[in-house]
């Protein structure tokens, strides 16, 4: 499918809609920062757009390949836009509404300041909705990136600060105003992200993932980065000369109970400053709680076949090109200090500078076919674990448990010490603890031109 | 010398130590401030904190705790020179964390130091902290070095460890059989010798180390191991259309030498008329059994089989004890109708048996024909429960004496339920009721029996050992205003070393004590000491 500058049907449709006479083409920002190719697509035609140009209710923002943009809303919102994005700018922030963008493919980050936030909190607490073609978002809290891939249809969603309510479009009754959005946003299949914490929508799943922790290292790094910064969508190679290592672990062995408790450095901490210091510095410093957080699923991940809700095991990484997941694979350590695994090399690793995941040598991540050796590859470079095909799954629904198990396979005879490790005997690439899965369900891929989220401005 | 009481000196000390105080006090709340970086796991960032605060005078303790720290930060970042670097300053610092080895060795493993790993983890696992992961760690090391005994070595030291480190234990069984196999597969032996010990001790090594916990993920890999190497080593087990598995060798033959001691000699127990000597004496038993299975289509085997016994009581001299010198002879053919009972395999058992039986009957160190009997035994086994097999029989004895007194006839039936226990144990219990109704009522008898006996297998190097209790009820019916109801309790107990496939020993202990109301001629103790040993072909 291509995803170049040509629009999908379900932009174009968006596009006829908002071209009707009754729209009313009110300012509903500035662009303050314009870099590389970034156009304006109206109902009157295309241009491109500069810093200090006004942006209205209605406008398609897009940015090339080498374009970024930052938009300041006129409620003082801040919305950027990363290479090769394309939202649309439904309208700015009211008294009784918030604002409302739609992204139809790319990555976008937006902060809404606090101050504002709760000037304006009357009733509903919602200051901005975004909608993609598979999901739609409700932003609480401050700041936060949305990543929609066009291809696979999957909508990814990190917070860096607050919480954003996330639901999964229902396909036959997508919501048509602020209230049917508000209401979806309430309703039990909605889930609240918050710091620290992502969430993903995919066609061929019915709900959103339950709110996981992606990698802290990856997460830290990309609350620092910008996506108008120069480096923004540059995915470098991963730091350092190729160093060949064993997972940290032996395989099949329990990662949490084979993990350093590291209680010698808090002990050795509470000799230099009181362990009360300790505390409040960490209570101080550390996400709150506040937005149902304290509730992260286990770091193992699950399934629940009784209601649909899943979680991937935390502490992979988020590829913000495709929206896709890449867990920690079979062998992953557990890090007690963050409660999450620790994804070993094998999936990649992420620039420590813009957050950007970054794949292992000699393959590449499709949005669609998910780990693919890449145009550089060598004979002899192997592909990390197949990908699910729900990303971010941690395991197919109806997984038998327990032995004797049809297809299991047998544990690894240990290799030499300069093979590579051999990975975790059993079976699930997506969740260090889990036996082996059922073929997962086919992937919807992105073929159709159903529209599952109809644009309405309100 | 200068005077040190100048007050600019005064005022330089004062100066100086409010500077220490600050700096101490600056490095506190670095401390605290990188641990809460630390605690959210923004490794990078803790790193470059610590490395400004080393660049900051602060003691030698805390430079220490820094590049311990820094060497953790490093290690989950997956930067494992890095951390092998900070963790090696740590220990030239002399400093002190528990968990110090264990850490390094973990970095030092990943970076594929595998040596280096190993010396770190024995340290670790012998300064007590996570014994059962640092030993597990070193002998995956030497198992991956191919140093089978170090392996051996360390995961023999995980089995003594306290019992809430099971799942590492069951872990090490595994790996302990992984490493019986490749033991085996690297020696110079016949093909048929290497099969045969993959037979007798990786499969067995397996399957311990599932019966550890049978329900986990570990057990579910042992149980495929067990399938896949029997398939690679042409090791699979024929089976029966019901998956009862059919014995590899067809055939059984087996010689035994018994040397017996019994403290009061009474005739056996075949006998109507229990007759109690209250003497003491050896006896040699020396016996031969054989037998042939034959199977048809999967569904019938029919087994004929011979069993012969010898009896000699080295004491000659006392005819109430050398009249029990005996030869018998019990020829048999087992077949049974191999069948689903539900889901679960059963069989229906057909058998027949006839002895005959000669005796020193006339006290003339000659053996004469004593008795005979024939046997017709029908019933079905079946797995009632995943616990063991169940047997339930009804058998009709014709019985024929020389005294015609006490030719009988002697219907029976009993129930005998197995249950497989943990570490291959087994315990088979039994019931049974048996009517001898003979020819001259005198000798009618009721016999009721409840026995139970256990077998540990491998109780030490190739040890067996069993113990057992018999219970048996004997209603005299016509005798019972004289004997009542006769009480025989019977517990035994044995070792048996299996010296090698075919050759065994044994030693074994019987007591005996009959309670009975005519206690002069039927009330009896007696014990048995018995050693013995055979040949299994």
């Amino acid at each position: 499918m291509n995803t170049g500058w040509a629009l999908s049907g379900w932009a174009l449709s968006a596009l006829i809609l908002s071209s009707s006479p009754t729209f009313a083409a009110e300012k509903v920002g500035t662009a303050v920062i314009s870099r590389g190719k970034v156009v304006v697509k109206t109902a009157q035609g295309s241009s491109a757009l500069k810093a200090g140009s006004p942006v209205h209710e209605g406008d398609y923002l897009m940015t090339g390949p080498d374009g970024a943009l930052k938009v300041i809303l006129t409620d003082q919102s801040e919305l950027s836009l990363g290479p090769d994005t394309t939202v649309r700018a439904e309208r700015g922030a009211k008294a009784e509404s918030p604002a409302a963008i739609s992204v139809i493919k790319g990555q976008f980050r937006a902060k809404v300041l606090k101050d504002l936030l709760k000037a304006n909190d009357k009733g509903s607490r919602l200051r901005m909705t975004i909608r993609t073609k598979s999901a739609t978002m409700g932003v609480r809290g401050t700041d936060f990136s949305v990543i929609f891939n066009g291809e696979n249809q999957v909508t990814s969603l990190v917070t860096f600060e607050g919480g954003v309510a996330m639901v999964k479009n229902e396909e036959d009754r997508p919501p048509t105003s602020f209230d049917a959005v508000a209401d979806l946003l309430k309703s039990d299949q909605a889930v609240v992200v918050t710091e620290g914490n992502f969430s993903t929508a995919n066609p061929a799943s019915d709900q959103t993932t339950v709110p996981t922790k992606i990698s802290p290292a990856q997460f830290e790094a990309l609350k620092a980065s910008s996506l108008t910064a120069p480096t923004a969508g540059v995915v470098p190679p991963l730091a350092g000369a190729p160093f060949k290592s064993f997972n940290l672990l032996p395989p099949g062995v329990d990662p949490k109970s084979f993990v350093g408790t590291g209680t010698s450095l808090t002990n050795a901490l509470e000799r230099v400053v009181s362990s009360e210091e300790l505390k409040n510095a960490v209570k101080d410093r550390v996400p709150s709680d506040e937005f149902g957080g304290g509730k992260n699923p286990p770091p193992e991940g699950f399934y629940d076949a009784s209601t649909g809700k899943s979680a991937p095991p935390a502490g992979g990484f988020l590829d913000l090109r495709t929206g896709i997941y890449v867990p920690p694979p079979p062998g992953s350590a557990f890090d007690p200090n963050t409660g999450v695994y620790v994804a070993s090399g094998t999936v990649g690793g992420f620039d420590p500078k813009s957050g950007a995941y970054v794949p292992p040598k000699g393959s590449e991540l499709d949005p669609i076919r998910g780990f693919v050796p890449s145009k550089d590859a060598k004979p002899g470079d192997a592909l990390p674990p197949p990908l699910p095909a729900i990303p971010g799954a941690p395991r197919a629904p109806g997984m038998p448990e327990g032995p004797g198990r049809d297809g299991m396979k047998p544990p690894p005879m240990p290799g030499g010490p300069l093979d590579e490790q051999p990975r975790y005997p059993v079976s699930d690439p997506y969740c260090p603890n889990c036996g082996a899965p059922l073929p997962p369900p086919p992937v919807n891929n992105g073929s159709s031109t159903n529209l599952n989220v109809r644009i309405t401005v309100f | 010398m200068r005077n040190r009481s100048n007050p600019v000196y005064v005022g330089l000390i004062v100066l100086g130590l409010c500077l220490s105080t600050q700096v101490r006090a600056d490095s506190k709340s670095e401390f605290a401030g990188i641990y809460a970086i630390y605690k959210r796991g923004d490794y990078s960032k803790a790193i470059e904190s610590l490395h400004r605060l080393s660049a900051t005078q602060i003691s030698v303790n805390e430079r220490a705790t820094v590049s311990y720290w820094l060497g953790l930060c490093q290690s989950r970042l997956q930067n494992y020179p890095q951390a092998i670097a900070e963790f090696r300053n740590t220990q030239e610092a002399k400093a002190s964390f528990e968990d110090l080895d264990y850490e390094l060795g973990q970095a030092l493993y990943a970076s594929q130091d595998l040596k280096g790993a190993r010396e770190v983890f024995v340290r670790s696992a012998f300064r007590g902290y996570k014994p059962g992961a640092s030993h597990y760690y070193a002998g995956f090391i030497s198992q991956t070095l191919n140093d089978y005994h170090s392996a051996m070595v360390s995961y023999e030291k995980i089995a003594g460890l306290p019992s809430d480190l099971d799942k590492v234990k069951q872990l090490a069984r595994f790996q302990y059989a992984e490493v019986q196999l490749a033991q085996i597969e690297g020696l110079k032996i016949e093909p048929s010798a290497r099969k045969s010990k993959i037979r007798e001790k990786v499969i067995p090594s397996f399957r311990a180390a599932a019966d550890l916990d049978p329900q986990s993920e570990v057990a579910g890999q042992a149980y495929a191991r067990i399938g896949q190497i029997q398939k690679q080593m042409g090791l699979e087990i024929p089976r029966m259309h019901n998956g009862v598995p059919i014995s590899e060798v067809p055939w059984y033959l087996k010689f035994n030498e018994d040397v017996k001691y019994d403290s009061n000699v009474t005739s056996e127990a075949n006998d109507a008329v229990v007759q109690v000597t209250d003497k003491a004496s050896a006896i040699a038993k020396t016996g031969a059994f054989g037998k042939y299975e034959y199977i048809y289509g999967k569904r019938w085997a029919v087994a004929p089989e011979m069993d012969l016994q010898h009896i000699h009581h080295l004491n000659q001299t006392e005819p109430t004890v050398f009249q029990n010198d005996a030869f018998s002879v019990t020829a048999a053919v087992r077949s049974r109708n191999e069948h689903f009972l539900g889901k679960r395999p059963g069989a229906f058992l057909v058998e027949f048996e006839f002895n005959q039986y000669w005796k020193d009957v006339l006290q003339a160190h000659s053996l004469d024909f004593y008795s005979r009997h024939y046997n017709l035994i029908v019933g079905e086994r079946a797995k009632l429960f995943a616990a063991g097999s169940s047997t339930l029989l009804v058998n009709v004895k014709l019985y024929e004496n020389t005294d015609a007194g006490q030719n009988a006839t002697n219907p029976g039936l009993s129930f005998t339920q197995n249950f497989q226990l943990a570490r291959a144990m087994g315990l088979r219990t039994g019931l049974s009721v048996d009517y001898n109704r003979a020819r001259d009522v005198t000798n009618d008898k009721l016999n009721y029996k409840l026995s139970g006996t256990i077998n540990i297998p491998d109780v030490f190097k190739s040890v067996d050992a069993s113990a057992g209790m018999d219970f048996t009820f004997v209603d005299t019916r016509t005798q019972k205003a004289t004997r009542g109801v006769e009480k025989l309790i019977a517990p035994s107990a044995s070792v048996t070393w299996n010296a090698s496939n075919q050759i065994y020993a044994s030693l074994s202990y019987l007591w005996t004590k009959n309670v009975s109301l005519d206690t002069a001629t039927y009330a009896y103790t007696k014990s048995i000491f018995g050693l013995g040993a055979g040949y299994r072909f």
